[in-house]
C-alpha cells in the first residue's frame, strides 16, 4: 500500500477510549454518545412495532421521502431545526402512506412496487431540490445518506437547568419522550394488535388509530434522527436493535427493553470505533447495531442458529444412540443379557466407527450397555439399557399398528416413519396411543410388541388392559385418578358398580386366558374356576398387581 | 469531509440552451459515452425489472442497490485508483452475499422476509458508510471520486466502463432471451412451472444474479441509493400499459433508455449535479404519465368508462320510467313531464332533465312538456324490460332467491345483459308465457 497510515490503524485503549473520557472531552464524548443512544432507543421502540406489523420497509420508504420534507420547510422557512421541519416531515410521512396505499388500491401495481416507486421519486424530488436551491442550507446530499452525528456538540446549544445542551439532543430526547409515552399509553393496544388484529378489532381497540400514531412517531422519530444519522442509516437504526431483541425474547416489554440496550451499546460501541478508524460515527454505529444482531442470530439462547444446530445435534446424537439400544435388543434375539458384535451394530446401523465409538461411551457412562469380559468386542445390554430398549420398540410397533390400524396405510410404508418417530414420542404419548388401539399385542408384522414399563400406580401395579394372555394378577383396587394414563370413558360411579357386578373383589387372583382383539375384551378366570369377559373400558379401570407374566 | 456542491446560479455562465444543443447534438465525447451507457443499462435493468415487478420482488432490488457499496470500496482499495473491473466485481461480490444473506436471515429464523431485506440493506449500507468514510483519509481514497457512486455521475462513465457494461448488458439480455419462455412461466404460475419439471429455483438464483449485475452497471450513472427506481418504475409503467409480457418488456426498455436520456440531459444542465435523482424523476414522471393515461388501466380511462357506464345506466333507467309509465296510457298519448315526475319520485325538473336527454340520444320526443317514445326509443325500452325480467326469472328460478329480492339485482343488470346471454335465457324459459310484460 502506497500509504503512510496503514488502512486499520492500530488500536490504542489510552488514546481511543481513555482520554474520550478524561477532562474536557468528557462532556462531548457523553452528549455524543446520549445522542447516539437516543436515536437508538426511539428507533428501536418503533422498530419494535414496524416489525411486528410487517412494516419494515414502509419505515425504510418514510425514512427516505421524509427529506423531501425537511427540504421544502427549509425552503420555505430557511431554517433546519425550525418546528416547520417536523410539520414538513410529518406531511411527507403522511403522504408516503397515502400514496403507497393509494397506488396499490387503485391500480394492479403490487405494494412492494408502489413501495419502491413512491419513495425513489420522493427521495429523488428531495435531492434534487436540495441540489438545487438549498446550497447555503447545513445539508448536503452526502450528509442526507448518512448524517452527521459526530458533529452533534457542535451545533447551537441551549441551555436547560445551568447546562448548556445541544438543541438536537433536546429535540431527539422530546422525541424519545413522546414515543415512549405512545408506548406506555398504547402498550395494551400495541400487544393485541401486534399478535392478534383481529381479536384487537373485536375487542374494539382500534388498530388504524394504533397505526397512524405510530407512524406519527415514527415521521417524528426520522426527521430528529435525520440530522445525526441520515436517511439510510435511520433504516439501520429502526430495524437492527428491534430484530436483535426480536431474536431474542417473545414477551413485548422485553423486546422494547432490549431494544434500547441493543441502541444503547451500538452507540458506546460505535462512538469509539469511529474515533479509532476516523470515520463517519453514525456507519459506526450501525456496524456495530448490525455486528449486535449477527450476534443475536448466532447465539440467541432459543432462536440462534447455534441453539437450532446444537438442538438437531443433540436430537441426532441422541437417535443414533436409541438405534444402537434398539438394533442391540434386535441382534440378543429376545435373550436378556446376550452380548452382541459391536462391529455387527455398527454395519447394519451403518454408522462410521468414530460416531459408534463416541455413542457407545455415552451409553456405558448412563449404564445402560456394558463390555462383556470374556470378548472385548462385544456389548450387552444392562437391565436397564433394556428397560430403554423396550420403550423404544414398544413405541416403534405401536406407531405401525397404529399407523396401520388408524391412517389406513399399507404395512409394508409404515417402517420409514415409525423408524424416526420412535425417538419423538413421549411416554405419555405412546401409551395413549397403545390405549385407542387396544392395547395390542402383535405388531402389523406379527412380531411382538413389549409390555409397558411404566407402573400406573405403585411399581407392579397396572390396569387390567395392560395383562396378556397367561398372566395371573391380583386385583388391588380401581383406577380412581383419571389423570392416569388410560383414560376411563366411563365414570367411576358407574365403573365402580359395573366392576362390582363382575364379581372382581380386592386381593381376588386372576389369571387372563383370552384376549379379543376385534372386540377388545379380556376373558379372566378367578380362582374358583369363573369365567368373566371385561371390556375395555372397564379393563381401564381395574388396577392389579402381575403376579406371575407369561411365559 | 462534505463535498462542495455548486448551486444552479453558479453556472448560470453556461447558457441553459447552449449545454441543450450540446448535449442533443451528440458531439461531446462524454456525452456520447454516458448516453450509450445509459442505453445499456435501460435496456438489462427494463427486462429485468419486468420480471422482478410481476414477482413482488421490487424492494429486493434496493436491498441489493444499497449493498453494493462496500464492495465498491473495497474493490477501490485493490488498486487504489477507480478501476471499472475491480470495482464492478467487488459490488456484484456484495451484492451476492447481500442476496444470500437475505435468504439465510429468512430461513433461519421467525423474522420476515421484509425484515431480512431492511437488514442487509441498512447493515451493508452502514458498513460501506464506514468504509467509504475511512477511504476519504487517504489522499488518493478522498480524490477517487467514490463518492459518485451514492447519487450517480453519469457524466463520469468512461469508455473502459462502457465495455463493461456493454460486456454485462449482454449476460443479462442474452440470459434472459434464453431463459424468456421459462421465466415467464415461473413468474405467473409457480406452480404449475414446477409441475412441468422447470428448475424454479435454479430460475430464481439466476433473476437473482442478474439483478445484482445490473444493479452493478446502473450505480455508476444512477447511484446506489436510488438504483432500485431503474428497475421497477420502468416496468410498472408499462404493466399499467400492456397485457402481454412481450410487450411489456419492450415498454419498459423504451421507458428506461427513453427516461435515462431526459433525465441525464437536464443533470447536464449544471455542472456536477448527480444525474440519479434527475433520471428517477424522469421516470417517475414516465409512470404518473401512464398511471393517469393508460388507455386501458389509466385513471382517465378508467374514470371515463365509469362516467359512461352511469350515464347509460341513468339514461336507460329514464326510458325504461318512461316506458313503464306510458304502459298505462297508450303510446300515441305520450306522458306529461309531471306525470313522470310523480311516477319517478323526484322533481319536474329533475324529470325534466332526464326527458331531454332522452330527446337528445333520439329516444323520446318531448312536445309541450309531454315526452312521446320514438320508435327506437320503444324498441330499446322494450329489450330492457324484456331483460329485466329474464333475470329476474333467473334470479328466482335458478339462484332460488325470494321473489321479493330479485328486483335490485335485476335492475343493476339489465342494462349489462349482451345479446347473446339474452337469447340464451330466452331459450331457457319459454319466453312467451313468462315474460310478456304484465302491466
Amino acid at each position: 500500500m502506497h500509504n503512510h497510515q496503514s488502512f486499520i490503524p492500530p488500536f490504542s485503549f489510552r488514546e481511543h477510549v481513555w482520554e474520550q473520557w478524561s477532562g474536557a472531552a468528557a462532556h462531548d464524548t457523553f452528549l455524543t454518545i446520549l445522542m447516539g443512544f437516543l436515536v437508538a432507543a426511539a428507533c428501536g421502540w418503533i422498530g419494535c412495532y414496524l416489525i411486528l406489523q410487517g412494516m419494515a420497509l414502509i419505515g425504510d420508504a418514510i425514512s427516505h421521502t421524509v427529506l423531501l420534507g425537511i427540504v421544502v420547510a427549509f425552503l420555505l422557512t430557511g431554517q433546519v431545526n425550525g418546528w416547520a421541519t417536523f410539520v414538513g416531515a410529518a406531511v411527507t410521512g403522511l403522504l408516503t402512506t397515502v400514496l403507497i396505499e393509494g397506488l396499490h388500491s387503485s391500480s394492479r401495481i403490487k405494494e412492494d412496487a408502489a413501495i419502491g416507486i413512491v419513495f425513489t421519486s420522493l427521495f429523488a424530488l428531495g435531492v434534487v431540490l436540495l441540489s438545487l436551491f438549498a446550497g447555503r442550507a447545513h445539508i448536503d446530499t452526502q450528509h442526507v445518506l448518512y448524517g452527521s452525528l459526530d458533529f452533534v456538540t457542535n451545533g447551537p446549544t441551549v441551555a436547560i437547568l445551568g447546562v448548556d445542551l445541544p438543541v438536537e439532543v433536546c429535540q431527539m430526547a422530546a422525541v424519545c419522550a413522546i414515543v415512549l409515552a405512545l408506548i406506555i399509553v398504547f402498550y395494551k393496544e400495541l400487544l393485541v394488535v401486534s399478535f392478534d388484529p383481529q381479536l384487537a378489532a373485536s375487542l374494539g381497540l382500534r388498530p388504524r388509530l394504533v397505526r397512524y400514531g405510530m407512524l406519527a412517531g415514527l415521521s417524528l422519530t426520522v426527521v430528529a434522527a435525520f440530522n445525526s444519522v441520515g436517511a439510510v442509516l435511520v433504516v439501520a437504526m429502526l430495524i437492527a436493535p428491534a430484530a436483535t431483541a426480536y431474536l431474542l425474547t417473545r414477551r413485548l416489554a422485553m423486546m422494547f427493553l432490549l431494544s434500547a440496550t441493543a441502541g444503547g451499546l451500538s452507540s458506546l460501541i460505535g462512538f469509539h470505533v469511529a474515533i479509532w478508524l476516523n470515520v463517519s460515527m453514525a456507519g459506526a454505529v450501525v456496524s456495530i447495531a448490525c455486528g449486535l444482531f449477527t450476534l443475536a442470530f448466532l447465539f440467541a439462547p432459543h432462536q440462534g442458529l447455534i441453539a437450532a444446530v446444537l438442538r438437531r445435534l443433540r436430537l441426532r446424537t441422541r437417535m443414533r444412540q436409541e438405534n444402537i439400544l434398539r438394533q442391540m435388543l434386535k441382534l440378543s434375539g429376545g435373550r436378556p443379557g446376550a452380548s452382541v458384535e459391536a462391529g455387527q451394530i455398527a454395519e447394519t446401523l451403518q454408522i462410521s466407527a468414530f460416531l459408534f465409538r463416541g455413542a457407545v461411551w455415552a451409553l456405558k457412562h448412563r449404564a445402560w450397555v456394558e463390555a462383556v469380559s470374556e470378548s472385548p468386542l462385544a456389548l450387552r445390554l444392562t437391565a436397564r439399557g433394556e428397560v430403554q430398549a423396550e420403550r423404544l420398540d414398544r413405541a416403534h410397533r405401536l406407531w405401525e399398528t397404529f399407523l396401520v390400524e388408524q391412517v389406513g396405510l399399507p404395512s409394508d410404508h409404515v417402517h420409514p416413519t415409525a423408524e424416526d418417530v420412535e425417538h419423538l414420542l413421549t411416554e405419555q404419548l405412546v401409551e395413549r396411543v397403545d390405549d385407542m388401539l387396544g392395547h395390542p399385542v402383535i405388531d402389523p408384522h406379527g412380531a411382538p410388541i413389549p409390555r409397558s414399563s411404566i407402573a400406573d400406580r405403585a411399581p407392579g401395579i397396572f390396569t387390567l388392559s395392560k395383562l396378556r394372555v397367561g398372566d395371573r394378577a391380583r386385583v388391588v383396587g380401581l383406577a380412581d385418578m383419571p389423570a392416569a394414563i388410560p383414560v376411563g370413558r366411563i365414570d367411576l360411579p358407574q365403573g365402580a358398580a359395573a366392576v362390582e357386578a363382575l364379581g372382581l373383589t380386592l386381593g381376588e387372583v386372576i389369571d387372563v386366558t383370552q384376549r379379543d382383539a376385534a372386540s377388545a375384551t379380556w376373558t379372566v378366570t378367578f380362582a374358583d374356576g369363573r369365567m368373566r369377559c371385561v371390556a375395555h373400558d372397564l379393563a381401564d379401570l381395574v388396577l392389579v398387581q402381575l403376579l406371575e407374566p407369561a411365559g | 469531509m462534505p463535498f462542495e456542491l455548486p448551486l444552479l446560479a453558479d453556472a448560470v455562465e453556461i447558457d441553459a440552451w447552449t449545454q441543450i444543443v450540446r448535449f442533443w447534438s451528440f458531439q461531446d465525447r462524454a456525452v456520447q459515452t454516458a448516453v450509450a451507457g445509459i442505453f445499456l443499462l435501460g435496456i438489462s435493468s427494463g427486462t429485468l425489472g419486468c420480471f422482478i415487478v410481476l414477482r413482488r420482488l421490487s424492494l429486493l432490488g434496493d436491498s441489493l442497490g444499497h449493498a453494493v457499496l462496500p464492495g465498491v470500496c473495497l474493490g477501490f482499495m485493490v488498486t487504489w485508483t477507480k478501476d471499472p473491473w475491480w470495482i464492478m466485481a467487488g459490488a456484484v461480490a456484495s451484492a451476492l452475499l447481500g442476496s444470500w444473506l437475505i435468504g439465510v436471515i429468512h430461513t433461519h429464523s421467525r423474522l420476515k422476509p421484509d425484515v431480512s431485506m431492511g437488514l442487509v440493506l441498512s447493515g451493508f449500507f452502514g458498513v460501506g458508510t464506514v468504509l467509504l468514510t475511512r477511504l476519504q483519509n487517504f489522499r488518493a481514497g478522498n480524490q477517487s471520486g467514490l463518492n459518485q457512486f451514492l447519487f450517480g455521475q453519469a457524466s463520469a462513465i468512461s469508455e473502459r466502463d462502457l465495455w463493461f457494461m456493454g460486456a454485462i448488458s449482454v449476460v443479462i439480455v442474452g440470459c434472459v432471451l434464453a431463459t424468456f419462455k421459462e421465466l415467464v412461466l415461473t413468474s405467473f404460475d409457480e406452480g404449475f412451472a414446477i409441475a412441468l419439471g422447470l428448475p424454479v429455483r435454479s430460475l430464481h438464483y439466476l433473476l437473482m444474479t442478474l439483478t445484482a449485475l445490473a444493479v452493478v452497471i446502473s450505480i455508476q450513472a444512477v447511484g446506489v441509493v436510488l438504483v432500485s427506481a431503474m428497475l421497477i418504475t420502468p416496468a410498472a409503467a408499462a404493466l399499467l400499459c400492456t397485457d402481454r409480457m412481450r410487450n411489456m418488456v419492450v415498454l419498459a426498455v423504451v421507458f428506461a433508455t427513453g427516461a435515462g436520456v431526459l433525465g441525464m440531459n437536464l443533470s447536464f444542465l449544471a455542472h456536477g449535479l448527480p444525474s440519479g435523482p434527475f433520471i428517477v424523476l424522469t421516470l417517475s414522471g414516465v409512470f404518473i404519465g401512464a398511471f393517469l393515461f393508460s388507455r386501458r388501466y389509466g385513471v382517465v380511462a378508467r374514470a371515463a368508462r365509469h362516467w359512461r357506464r352511469s350515464r347509460r345506466t341513468q339514461r336507460e333507467n329514464g326510458l325504461k320510467s318512461v316506458y313503464l309509465a306510458l304502459a298505462s296510457a297508450s303510446a300515441e298519448q305520450g306522458v306529461g313531464i309531471a306525470h313522470l315526475a310523480a311516477f319517478r319520485r323526484e322533481t319536474t325538473r329533475q324529470a325534466h332533465k332526464i326527458a331531454r336527454m332522452l330527446a337528445r340520444y333520439g329516444w323520446a320526443r318531448i312536445e309541450r312538456n309531454v315526452v312521446f317514445l320514438t320508435e327506437r326509443g320503444q324498441i330499446r325500452a322494450r329489450e330492457l324490460d324484456r331483460n329485466y325480467r329474464l333475470w329476474e326469472l333467473f334470479l328466482t328460478q335458478e339462484v332460488n332467491l325470494p321473489h321479493d329480492h330479485t328486483q335490485r339485482d335485476a335492475e343493476n343488470i339489465e342494462h349489462i345483459l349482451g345479446p347473446e346471454l339474452v337469447r340464451e335465457l330466452e331459450e331457457k324459459y319459454d319466453t312467451q308465457r313468462h315474460v310478456e310484460p304484465s302491466h
